[in-house]
């Protein structure tokens, strides 16, 4: 079920009297049958997007298709969606059971299927053991999955997923992210998926959705989206440890940081920001590079080493920070306190206007 | 768990429905009572002949019914004849009166109604006075009023004032005479007079129902009761030759006189006689610890306030008590506590003074007639505590300041001198019955009939045996009708009052079997007795509402009570308790 | 500090002897001064009149000496009248009015509360905010005022018809003004409030109606709240003296509570037969502890959690 929004635009009006746009002129297109992460900081419109779609909230302005039929006005239960909530939402006073049953009640499935359905969803999450439970009596990630299964049973055409990991701690995190990508390739289901974790978004998602203030800043599959930010805040909120952005210029086909030549390019003179992945760095044992900095720390952890670099702010250069990580292998064998040349892998790297826009 | 829950609430449920279809059913069944009356009001002599012969005004023909005593010589006035009022009439008749007296008044509607059958009378206790006089009060403001109520002369004061009650001397001068013409009636054929021969009601309670503005009747008495004075008869036996030696009427078994009683001086000349001077009750020398024990210090004050001509209120609703007579009276009220000749109950830290009588504290007792079984003294009670055992009680009239009415009189406490003008007087109380003029023609004139019925001279005996309470009609104590007390018992109220006479002339040596319902019967009689002379001083209390600078009779018969409570307790001294009483009633 | 860590086993068994004492000696405390008004009032219903006005008092009475006439007088039919055949005390029809006006109160009650707590707890209106503080507002009025003006609307109605009252006039005049408690609805919309959106918004997506969600999933979530209001609410019904006194005109319509006042007291010398009076209030009592030794689990528990909840 392909799901498309069309200038989709939702106004909250604050107690003040001004006006916010949640989700701004939204032109968005899900293909069918994908896992599409929902990404941004938190009030960027994610959450907001998902409700338009669920029709728990209603858009000022704008249209919502699921394949051909227009949904815009219609109220949630109608439109054929599954939600999950960040707190699972379960009706404490109803089993497992009753819980997944429910929807099919409110829909007046006959008993017996309903029946079924149900066993079936519970056999999908793993929780067939548990259906005589209540909620309270279940771990969080169980929880989860009883209300992943409530959203599943009535078969819906699309399921939405509302922050779903956000509640759990980081074992059950990567577990129950695991069994959401099995349920959905399982199920072939399109679903949306809000969270405000690149890491969570990345590592299941089919493609990610990257939103800030409303508006889409970039889609695409993960690694193309990580690989090739369109713009300095997709650059910055994807990755971890975040990408280390300096003051920049251009001279002369040559990318200079504080003075420091690093990179050839093709663009013309100007001021840029220039953005580093930390893993794209790399030591330059002959030390005939320009780049070259004192290392504060050295962590070393498996395989990687983390240098701790500290700049002092009116000197370095540095765009917002006084410190930035780099990660190089472990095999180089760096102290504190000594002085290391680094070269710079052009694939990791990326200019920016000074808007944040990437220089092409 | 849940199963039971279910089943109980579908039962309560279930309960609560049947309940609403049966409170449907009985309230349609309700008005077929066809019970015949146990007793007629027929009288023995009456022939009953056959219609259009009689002329309206032969005496020798009329029945006299529901009012059998109207006396021959009324018959000066000429009736005018006229068919009884057939269409369905409804009285709703409110008051207050417990499980048991609504049996015997229920009796007397069942009678009633037979007598009457398009007339349905629902009768209601609501409780207590002070509900049914607030619901009234209430009531007036909606037009929604019984159709006739009991009540005290204050609370009639009240509904004056509201232009609320019916005027009953159109009825009582009425000369209408009704044919009977129901053939379902008990006294079909019969005559029914509407006019009323108040002249045979004892004056002293007319004058309390005639008292308001105007001087008409509002109200007639219906449950009337005075105080008497019980008395341990086994102590003043013992003592029976220093109480001669005072002067004082006493027989040899200990009888004091029926006819003239006690008077203050006496009472303080047998306090060193009869009580111990401690407190404490002296079982050896029989002596109590207190002579004399009044049950309602509101009533004491009231009544004394009239014995020694000490002004308190009037029907103008004046509060009187600032004068110099009433301070001498609690004075000497005071010096009578502190010499011990009067006690009141709550130094035993009770209400009524009855249950320290039975045990011997105190050897009279001032009281209801209507509590009359509360002092005599029985195996139910717990024997250790009777200091005397069971003794026999008699009773006689309430102490009086004189012997005989409006005679000067000099009272000494030792010190002081209290001189006064004395009279005598007893208390009247008890609730009176009026009708409210919302009700229509016909609901007001059975109503009346209704209360003509309640009051004659035959109900009024009865309801008098039977409760306690006195009978309003003078005839009644000459009534030659039996009345059945019980299955095995009949008698007349002359009878009933015979009782008491032949145990007092016998000096309390009766041949009696032990199962002669007469003793059922001895103190009822006794206080009958009593009360019977009393009649004849009789004082009502003016009944007044709250006005714009005073309270009304009812507070001020409370604060009269609390006076007298705190001059016993000393509290308060005499002239303290008088001007707070004063300020708690002017204002 | 040593010794408060050394504690040998005794010392330890000893403390904690002591305290175990202390805490049962206030405990039985505690229920001694709850139960004493029910066995005072047990052995004043065995009591004879004497017995009753006795000072001191009797705290014992041996089985030899009950009165058990107090009971039995109670049964004794009534002689004549329209009530024939009935028996003295109408304890059947006091108490089947009772539990009559306490079932329609309280299902009226719980009706309105329900009803008015969800719109204040979940529903958007204009005004929402000024009309609830206005409600709470009305709480500080004491409920004694409102007896005038309710009688004269009562009145208006036409329930209060001296003439001819029918019961269902006495039913919803005894129960209409008091169906609904702003109290009540201020204590469950604030449970309704703890129930967090998101289960309102699962709700919706599964398909339910706002009177759905209320229905299957607000009401079964506060439910220990709405029987904590049921209990309170009944116990109410069940206690009304004044205004049931003030509104029926009729013996048959009374409560249980005006029954008891009013049935045992002497008109002519306003004493009280305690002894009979105590012995109906035990009757009457009696179907309550039934009711409470058979809920006790469902009654405790609504009790104690909503009072968690707080």
């Amino acid at each position: 079920m392909e799901i498309k929004m069309v200038n989709l635009t939702k106004i909250f009006t604050a107690k003040d009297k001004k006006e916010v746009h949640a989700v701004d002129h939204v032109d968005l297109t899900i293909p069918s049958g994908k896992l599409i992460g929902l990404l941004g900081p938190s009030g960027c419109g994610k959450s907001t997007t998902l409700y338009l779609i669920a029709g728990l909230l209603r858009q000022n302005e704008g249209h919502i298709y699921f394949e051909d039929d227009e949904v815009s006005e219609m109220p949630p239960e109608k439109r054929g969606i599954g939600l999950v909530f960040q707190n699972y939402a379960l009706y404490p006073h109803m089993t497992v059971r009753e819980n997944i049953l429910f929807p099919l009640q409110n829909l007046k499935v006959e008993k017996d299927e309903a029946k079924a359905r149900t066993l079936e969803m519970a056999e999908l999450v793993g929780l067939q053991e548990m259906l005589d439970r209540k909620p309270k009596e279940l771990s969080g990630g169980q929880q989860q999955r009883v209300a992943i299964a409530r959203a599943l049973v009535k078969r819906p055409r699309v399921l939405l997923l509302d922050e779903p990991l956000s509640n759990l701690d980081a074992r059950l995190r990567l577990q129950t992210r695991e069994e959401i990508k099995r349920i959905q390739r399982e199920t072939g289901i399109t679903t949306v998926f809000v969270t405000h974790d690149q890491e969570e978004a990345m590592s299941i998602s089919d493609e990610i959705v990257v939103m800030k203030d409303g508006v889409i800043q970039q889609m695409g599959a993960p690694q193309a989206v990580y690989d090739k930010p369109n713009n300095l805040f997709v650059a910055k909120f994807l990755g971890n440890p975040q990408i280390n952005v300096f003051d920049g210029e251009i001279r002369n086909k040559k990318v200079y940081v504080n003075n420091m030549a690093i990179a050839s390019t093709k663009l013309a003179d100007q001021k840029v920001k220039v953005g580093i992945r930390p893993e794209g760095f790399t030591v330059d044992n002959d030390k005939t590079s320009d780049f070259k900095f004192e290392i504060n720390l050295v962590e070393t952890i498996g395989r990687d080493t983390t240098l701790i670099i500290d700049i002092p702010g009116e000197e370095g250069g540095l765009l917002d920070k006084h410190s930035f990580k780099v990660i190089v292998d472990a095999s180089h064998k760096i102290d504190s306190g000594q002085t290391v040349h680094f070269n710079v892998r052009p694939e990791k790297l990326h200019l920016f206007d000074l808007n944040g826009e990437l220089l092409k | 768990m849940k199963k039971l829950l279910i089943g109980l609430t579908t039962f309560l449920f279930a309960f609560a429905i049947i309940g609403c279809v049966d409170v449907v059913t009985t309230e349609t069944a309700a008005p077929t009572t066809t019970a015949a009356p146990t007793t007629t009001a027929a009288p023995t002599t009456t022939v009953v002949t056959t219609q259009g012969t009689t002329l309206p005004g032969e005496t020798t023909t009329v029945t006299e019914a529901p009012t059998t005593t109207a006396a021959p010589t009324t018959t000066a006035v000429p009736k005018v004849l006229m068919d009884l009022p057939d269409d369905p009439v409804e009285i709703v008749f409110w008051h207050i009166y417990g499980v048991d007296k609504s049996a015997l008044l229920d009796t007397m509607i069942d009678e009633f109604e037979a007598m009457f059958p398009n007339v349905t009378i629902t009768s209601t206790s609501q409780s207590d006075y002070n509900t049914l006089r607030e619901k009234i009060n209430l009531g007036i403001s909606v037009n929604q009023v019984p159709t006739m109520a009991l009540g005290y002369p204050d609370h009639y004061a009240a509904y004056i004032t509201a232009n609320a009650v019916a005027k009953l001397d159109t009825y009582i001068n009425s000369n209408v005479r009704y044919e009977v013409l129901d053939s379902q009636s008990t006294i079909f054929g019969q005559f029914v007079d509407v006019g009323l021969d108040i002249e045979d009601f004892v004056p002293g309670y007319l004058a309390e129902n005639n008292q308001y503005i105007g001087g008409f009747y509002y109200s007639l008495p219906y449950s009337k009761s005075t105080e008497t004075m019980a008395v341990n008869r086994m102590v003043l036996k013992h003592h029976v030759t220093a109480i001669r030696a005072l002067g004082i009427e006493i027989s040899d078994e200990g009888f004091l006189s029926h006819d003239n009683p006690l008077t203050f001086q006496q009472l303080q000349d047998l306090t060193p006689i009869l009580t111990s001077g401690t407190g404490t009750t002296n079982v050896g020398e029989k002596k109590c610890g207190y002579l004399l024990n009044y049950d309602s210090s509101g009533n004491m004050y009231i009544n004394m306030s009239r014995q020694f001509n000490a002004p308190y209120t009037n029907s103008l609703g004046e509060i009187l008590i600032d004068n110099a007579t009433t301070l001498s009276m609690l004075n000497y009220i005071n010096a009578m506590f502190n010499a011990k000749t009067f006690v009141l109950p709550i130094i035993w830290g009770q209400s009524y003074g009855s249950l320290n009588f039975k045990y011997g504290d105190v050897c009279m007792t001032v009281g209801s007639t209507a509590g009359v079984g509360y002092n005599i003294p029985s195996l139910a009670d717990t024997q250790a505590n009777l200091k005397f055992g069971i003794f026999d009680v008699d009773f006689v009239g309430v102490p009086q300041s004189v012997a005989e009415h409006n005679t000067p009189v000099t009272l000494t406490d030792g010190t002081n001198n209290y001189s006064f003008t004395g009279s005598l007087s007893a208390v009247q109380q008890g609730p009176n019955i009026g009708i409210f003029s919302r009700a229509t023609a016909n609901e007001k004139l059975f109503a009346w009939l209704f209360i003509k019925y309640l009051t004659n001279t035959d109900n009024t005996a009865r309801w008098a045996m039977d409760t306690g309470y006195l009978p309003v009609r003078l005839s009644a104590y000459t009534s030659e009708v039996g009345i059945p007390l019980t299955t095995t018992f009949t008698t007349t109220y002359a009878d009933f009052l015979e009782i008491a006479q032949e145990y007092w002339e016998a000096d309390g040596i009766v041949d009696w079997e032990v199962t002669d319902e007469r003793w059922d019967y001895l103190h009822s009689s006794m206080v009958a007795n009593v009360a019977r002379a009393q009649t004849q001083y009789y004082q009502y209390d003016p009944a007044f509402a709250a006005g714009a600078r005073s309270a009304g009779s009812a507070q001020a018969r409370v604060e009269a009570g609390y006076c007298l409570e705190f001059i016993f307790n000393k509290t308060r001294t005499p002239s303290a308790a008088l001007s707070f009483m004063k300020n708690q009633l002017t204002w | 500090m040593a010794e408060v860590f050394v504690k040998n086993e005794k010392v330890y068994k000893t403390q904690k002897f002591i305290s175990n004492l202390l805490i049962f000696i206030f405990l039985g405390f505690v229920a001694l001064v709850v139960l004493v008004p029910f066995y005072w009032m047990l052995l004043t219903s065995l009591k004879n009149t004497t017995m009753i006005e006795q000072v001191p008092p009797i705290f014992f009475l041996k089985p030899a000496d009950w009165e058990i006439e107090n009971y039995r007088s109670l049964f004794y039919l009534v002689p004549s009248g329209p009530r024939r055949g009935e028996p003295l005390f109408p304890f059947f029809t006091y108490m089947r009015n009772t539990i009559v006006v306490s079932i329609v109160s309280t299902v009226g009650t719980v009706l309105t509360t329900v009803l008015a707590a969800f719109a204040f707890a979940r529903l958007n209106f204009k005004g929402r905010d000024v009309l609830f503080a206005i409600l709470i507002a009305t709480m500080m009025i004491p409920g004694e005022i409102f007896i005038l003006t309710n009688f004269l609307t009562i009145n208006k109605l036409g329930w209060y018809d001296i003439m001819n009252q029918t019961f269902m006039d006495v039913l919803l005049a005894m129960t209409l003004p008091f169906m609904t408690s702003v109290f009540y609805v201020f204590y469950l919309r604030q449970t309704f409030k703890q129930i967090p959106n998101e289960l309102y918004y699962a709700a919706k997506v599964d398909g339910t109606t706002d009177f759905q969600y209320l229905l299957k999933i607000m009401i079964p979530i506060a439910l220990p709240t709405i029987i904590t209001i049921t209990i309170l609410n009944s116990m109410g019904a069940w206690n009304a003296y004044i205004w049931p006194a003030m509104i029926t005109t009729k013996d048959e319509f009374r409560l249980v509570s005006n029954g008891l006042r009013g049935a045992f007291t002497d008109s002519g010398t306003g004493r009280t037969d305690f002894g009979q009076q105590m012995a109906s209030a035990v009757l009457v009592t009696l179907p309550l502890l039934l009711m409470f030794f058979v809920f006790r689990k469902q009654i405790m528990r609504g009790v104690s959690r909503s009072g968690i909840k707080g």
